[in-house]
């Protein structure tokens, strides 16, 4: 078999995006734009329906989602059919019984379903940054300065001194 | 099969089309022992099998997995790392994997049908040895992952997951103490079922043992001499999770033992402990599964792989998991898959649940696949899914490999 060019295959391997190997996390995002909050799509707020963070069909057994099926949620996948229980939600309804309406909670980006989740475990390895942080950028900037124009005065140096 | 030139050039061009309109890893292929492979060692630099392979594994890959492949009487230069461009030196094995994915959900009555395509992996990985040392890594990149709990758990940056991340799903030293008995400390893919690449399937779910980022943090022991595969895991916690209270400690073990060589069966053990389950938020959560294991060559064309766990989660009452998975390859590099799968994952333990389908009574699925390996470093494959309760989904998957 003759050689692939191997540079060929790389170049478009690479100047493709590799992305999310999950389902879309589409609900959090309706909960946002029904209700007018900011929560965000942290895994963590899978758990308001589902008994894992990993989401999945069969894991939303949550008190809130046992709610929203009776008003019309009946399977995943179906922003709409979100919107619309969502909208048919009584204003003073609470699911887990903790005095809290569940709207209430979820504009307040609480846990209808139970305790609140918090931020939840986090990522990566401590220190471990793609991008330096906005912060230690400004810190490192005037060692930066000082570092650039003595590196032009030495090659302004060495150039005059030929 | 009769090998056909134009075939690859036609493969070929498929492939860069595919990846230019849009935007892996070598797997253990467990069905390998039909042909009497049932050391994963023997191909795999990891003796239990998964990425990189070693100079023979590219060798029985190209021969016994790529369609026309028995006709060749040595291995091609184009089989090898990067097509043949650069030789490792000995005792160094590298490779890499991009995989893209396709998917199709079924319409449902008020939701219409919905296609999804990703690149799903962009790895490379590799190991080595000096002397009785072994180290080998694993890493790759993705994006737009915010929200995933599945792919970070192996990401090695701290940013959010919107952007790019960086990943690492292994990372080892070793010492063989001796020729069948390796030692290794890193974080590894935990030693449990059967080694299957369908990540997505119940058995690797349910038990958090899946190849894609359920690895740990730990120290394992694996002994490969005779008719015996033991490999263990002390389990320390996946230290590219925090805080601490998330992560996992306990064991992982299977032990397979060969009954011809065609025929292994074995047992599973899984137990781990957390102040809090980082995917339930179970409060000192206790999880352990525990299972059998067979893989069979029944003929040179079928082979026959099953698993069946009993599953115990904090929260939950006791459940079980298992599939079975016949493979036909009718054609050498052309593969048909019947896969069956169970789920049941316990009774949630709280007032007034009812048992629904997959939690407190079993909940069957199935796979239709077809795998085609056309040429070396190629993967094609395609899956129907058919789970009750839930629409039917397509996945297409490319799978180029270095």
């Amino acid at each position: 078999m003759r050689r692939i060019p191997l540079s060929a295959s790389l170049a478009l391997a690479i100047a493709s995006t590799v992305g999310s190997a999950s389902a879309t996390p589409e609900y959090p995002g309706v909960i946002d734009a029904t209700l007018n909050a900011m929560c965000g799509p942290p895994a963590s707020r899978c758990l308001i329906c589902h008994t894992t963070a990993r989401g999945g069909q069969g894991t939303a057994e949550q008190p809130f989602v046992r709610h929203l099926r009776t008003l019309g949620l009946t399977h995943g996948h179906d922003p709409s059919a979100l919107r619309n229980a969502l909208n048919l939600l009584d204003e003073n309804w609470d699911s887990d019984d903790d005095t809290e309406p569940d709207k209430k909670e979820l504009r307040e980006c609480g846990n209808p379903s139970g305790d609140d989740l918090g931020a939840g475990p986090e990522y990566g390895c401590d220190g471990a940054q793609l991008v330096p942080l906005a912060a230690s950028r400004e810190s490192r900037s005037p060692a930066v300065a000082a570092l650039a124009i003595g590196l032009a005065a030495l090659l302004v140096h060495f150039a005059r001194r030929r | 099969m009769p090998r056909l030139p134009f075939l690859k050039g036609a493969c070929w061009l498929w492939i860069v089309a595919v990846v230019s309109l849009s935007s892996g890893r070598a797997h253990a292929y467990a069905w390998m022992i039909k042909h009497g492979f049932s050391k994963c060692g023997s191909c795999h630099t990891d003796p239990s099998g998964g990425e990189t392979l070693t100079a023979f594994g590219r060798y029985q890959s190209e021969h016994f997995l790529t369609m026309g492949g028995a006709d060749m009487e040595e291995m091609s230069n184009s089989s090898r790392f990067l097509f043949g461009a650069i030789n490792e030196p000995t005792d160094v094995n590298l490779g890499g994997s991009y995989r893209h994915m396709v998917l199709y959900s079924a319409s449902v009555p008020g939701v219409p049908a919905e296609w999804r395509q990703f690149p799903m992996q962009l790895d490379v990985y590799g190991s080595g040895r000096i002397g009785k040392f072994v180290i080998g890594a694993s890493l790759g990149v993705a994006k737009g992952i915010q929200g995933n709990a599945q792919v970070r758990a192996a990401e090695i940056n701290k940013e959010p997951g919107e952007g790019f991340i960086v990943l690492t799903r292994n990372h080892y030293v070793g010492l063989w103490l001796q020729d069948n008995t390796l030692l290794r400390v890193g974080r590894l893919n935990l030693p449990f079922g059967v080694r299957i690449p369908e990540h997505t399937l119940w058995v690797r779910e349910s038990t958090r043992t899946d190849r894609e980022s359920d690895q740990q943090h730990g120290a394992s022991l694996t002994y490969t001499g005779g008719r015996w595969r033991v490999d263990s895991m002390l389990i320390l916690g996946n230290f590219q999770l925090n805080p601490d209270r998330y992560r996992e400690r306990g064991y992982a073990a299977t032990i397979e033992y060969l009954l011809n060589p065609t025929l292994a069966v074995g047992v599973s053990s899984l137990l781990t402990h957390s102040q809090v389950d980082a995917l339930t938020r179970v409060q000192n959560s206790i999880r352990y599964a525990d299972g059998v294991l067979m893989r069979w060559g029944a003929s040179e064309k079928v082979s026959i792989l099953g698993e069946l766990d009993l599953l115990k989660e904090g929260g939950r009452r006791t459940g079980l998991t298992g599939f079975v998975q016949a493979d036909y390859e009718p054609w050498q590099g052309l593969h048909l898959m019947l896969t069956g799968e169970v789920l049941d994952q316990g009774l949630l333990e709280k007032p007034g649940v009812l048992p629904v389908r997959g939690s407190g009574v079993p909940r069957y699925g199935a796979w239709v696949g077809f795998a085609w390996y056309p040429v070396e470093h190629l993967e094609l494959r395609v899956d129907g899914v058919m789970h009750q309760d839930d629409v039917f989904h397509g996945q297409a998957q490319l799978h180029l490999y270095l």
